[in-house]
């Protein structure tokens, strides 16, 4: 849930990249972080990584500074996205309020995406919350690799399973290469906004 | 510009936070991150010739802030190398996942890996189902041949059990250093597995300043034995030079060697008493669930009450043995004479009916899952769903016509896993089981079924418990609500109607029904 202080005007936002293991999810954010103007982003934390692997979670948070007196914050986490690190997944999406769902294009982790959006709504239930209620968008990751020799699913493939309920945005990107990252945050990062603001500026005014 | 009227005003902040937004969320420079080693390539430096056309980026700059745990990347070096191995692997598009290996090192690594994952997670909230599941692995670590040959590891773990039941039996009691002690022990662990040679002198210190972490940890959670003073000082004063006793919910037959030596009368005879108490609780851990499920099921209400009696004269037994572990030997006062209460309040005349007014008795469930179906508010308990969301087109054509649903229709393509998609008892079965699974479906009544509108959001639902099971198909999806005082709960009168029972709040009925109740209404067809 969003933190909103009326006393010291401060709004963080909590969103939250989730997704199959290996799909890019801190890649993302690793491009984000370094890619981006210094003053709008404070380090970047990853905690417990095992390797290349995330295995506790990473954050980047990102400010935007003074906005009609407010003090705004848009903090990004990813989660593991290996299937024994389910608890931490669950932990992690504690508050959340705008998720982004990183698919992988490869024709193999089909069945990851899939169980991985399955966990996902589970997850969000624990939490008393469903898709339809918070602003999610996907990103369909490794879309570089579609015309190359590695077996890929199509575009229409992963909507058909993932989006066919929700319809919302979806962002093609490559993460290593930076396409779709900003796309992907600006879109989120303005949903999540419009969502808070709705829910709780409304109801404090 | 008036602030306060600036920051009232949603719209207005909304525009301006979005405007920002497309400002500050761009990139500054160009860069490509190495997909295998996590590299950051500046691609704006190499387009104007300057410096190597692979800059490598400093550590710090591609990930400025690593929390790690103390030791933790010399402990990780032969899992990172299988991982890096397995990475390159995947890169290519074959799946070989580290969860796919079968060696025994590999599983080792695993649980080891996975109870750390669980420690990390304690050490944010005490969840009660972590704490079991990091006690399980432990047990499972410990039961590993080569974890059990080594007298040093295998004592660190029954240390951290012990530490782990504590923190499942009272949580409030556990000492911030628990979780932190069990971090250290794990942290040993992977130093003398990884290490694979025969314990250095180092190893050695690592394990006892592991072993004294832990047993402080075990030793501050100590029960109303030691932690109340008097009850310390009257065993003071009979025992003297006795010290003080783990929580008999912490002790292990094998290690109560290993706790500090105490006087062998007092030993046997606080060991008798804790046997017992532990089998009252046990008693009282068995009734609970069958005093839950009576409560909630109409027409039982004398077995409730007499089920709750036995289960309160166990708990008063138990009270009156822990006081006797603190010295003070004397019945509990105010003990009722439970034979003529027996025969006084619990008469078993099963034919006569009871005036139970809607007013006495609350609601069984504290949470229940709310829908709309067969053209009334219908709420189900939560633990009885197994499935509930949108299902393939081919599943909901003709569900409303069907008799029985088979569960593998649920899959969306060939190789989907069912057991992905169930909740519940269902989500332990195993995949062949879930595919062989057909339930019976429950109709709408023939005056709904013609006059409901199609909603938007059809949902299938699957009920489930104990082998039994039913489908139905909502109207809308399901919301979690929790049942607060406002609502108000009326049990239904109807023994083998759908509905046990009506909730209402604000002039609008729920009716709640669980799998017994609805599957009652097929039987009865």
């Amino acid at each position: 849930m969003a933190l909103i202080n009326l006393s010291k005007k401060e709004i963080h936002c909590k969103i939250v990249y989730y997704g199959p293991g290996r799909c890019g999810k801190t890649t993302n954010l690793l491009y984000i972080y370094n890619a981006m103007n210094h003053q709008a982003r404070s380090k970047m934390l990853t905690i417990e990584t095992k390797g290349d692997r995330t295995l506790f979670f990473d954050l980047l948070p990102l400010n935007l500074g003074k906005i009609n007196g407010f003090d705004v914050r848009i903090q990004l986490y990813t989660v593991p996205g290996q299937a024994i690190y389910e608890a931490t997944r669950r932990l992690v999406l504690k508050g959340v309020d705008g998720l982004v769902f990183v698919a992988d294009y490869l024709k193999v982790r089909h069945e990851n995406n899939m169980e991985s959006f399955q966990d996902l709504r589970r997850n969000l239930l624990e939490h008393n919350l469903t898709l339809e209620k918070i602003p999610i968008i996907f990103q369909f990751n490794k879309c570089d690799l579609v015309h190359t020799s590695i077996p890929t699913l199509t575009r229409e493939e992963l909507e058909a399973v993932l989006n066919k309920e929700l319809n919302t945005e979806v962002f093609e990107a490559a993460a290593i290469k930076g396409l779709g990252v900003f796309e992907t945050l600006k879109e989120i990062s303005k949903r999540t906004i419009r969502y808070v603001a709705k829910k709780h500026l409304l109801t404090s005014c | 510009m008036d602030q306060t009227k600036k920051t009232t005003d949603p719209e207005s902040f909304t525009r301006n936070v979005e405007s920002t937004i497309d400002e500050l969320f761009k990139a500054s420079r160009q860069i490509e991150i190495d997909p295998l080693t996590g590299e950051v390539k500046d691609l704006s430096q190499e387009e104007t010739g300057q410096g190597p056309s692979f800059q490598v980026e400093g550590q710090e700059e591609k990930r400025p802030e690593e929390i790690r745990l103390p030791d933790f990347k010399e402990l990780e070096a032969p899992a990172e190398q299988m991982e890096i191995a397995a990475d390159e692997i995947l890169e290519s598009g074959f799946d070989l996942g580290l969860e796919d290996e079968e060696t025994k090192a590999v599983n080792l690594e695993q649980q080891i890996s996975q109870l750390n994952q669980i420690l990390l997670t304690l050490e944010w909230e005490l969840d009660q189902t972590q704490v079991v599941s990091a006690k399980k692995l432990v047990e499972t670590i410990r039961e590993n041949p080569e974890i059990g040959a080594d007298k040093n590891l295998h004592e660190l773990l029954c240390l951290m059990s012990m530490v782990l039941e504590g923190m499942a039996d009272h949580p409030e009691k556990m000492p911030t250093s628990g979780p932190v002690a069990l971090q250290r022990g794990l942290d040993v662990l992977k130093t003398a597995v990884w290490s694979g040679e025969q314990s250095t002198k180092a190893e050695e210190e690592l394990f006892k300043s592991a072993k004294k972490e832990l047993e402080s940890a075990i030793g501050m959670e100590v029960p109303e034995v030691a932690s109340e003073d008097a009850g310390e000082t009257a065993l003071k004063e009979k025992f003297p030079g006795r010290q003080e006793q783990p929580a008999d919910s912490v002790l292990e037959a094998g290690t109560r060697e290993k706790v500090a030596p105490i006087e062998p009368e007092y030993q046997a005879l606080a060991n008798t008493v804790k046997s017992h108490i532990k089998i009252l609780d046990d008693c009282i851990g068995h009734i609970l669930p069958v005093e839950r499920l009576l409560a909630r099921t109409p027409g039982m209400e004398k077995l409730h009450h007499f089920q709750e009696n036995i289960k309160g004269r166990l708990e008063e037994q138990k009270r009156i043995l822990e006081k006797a572990l603190t010295g003070d030997y004397g019945p509990s006062v105010g003990v009722p004479d439970y034979a003529a209460k027996r025969t006084r309040d619990i008469p078993m005349e099963t034919d006569k009916k009871e005036e139970i007014t809607s007013g006495d008795i609350s609601c069984p469930w504290n949470e229940l899952v709310v829908a709309q179906w067969d053209q009334k508010q219908v709420a189900f308990a939560p633990e009885d769903v197994a499935f509930a969301g949108t299902a393939p087109w081919w599943a909901r054509n003709g569900l409303n016509k069907l008799n029985t649903f088979k569960l593998k229709k649920l899959k969306t393509w060939p190789w989907t896993k069912i057991k992905s998609l169930m909740q519940g008892e269902l989500s332990n079965k195993e995949e062949s089981q879930l595919i062989k699974l057909e339930f019976p479906v429950l109709q709408k009544s023939n005056s709904s079924s013609g006059h409901s509108q199609p909603s938007g959001n059809p949902t299938v639902l699957v009920l489930s418990r104990a082998d039994k099971g039913l489908v139905l198909m909502l109207d809308t999806s399901l919301e979690n609500i929790s049942i607060t005082h406002e609502y108000s709960w009326e049990p239904s009168a109807e023994r083998n109607g759908p509905w046990v029972g009506n909730l209402e709040i604000e002039n609008k009925q729920i009716s709640v029904a669980t799998l017994e109740s609805l599957s009652n209404t097929l039987t009865n067809e």
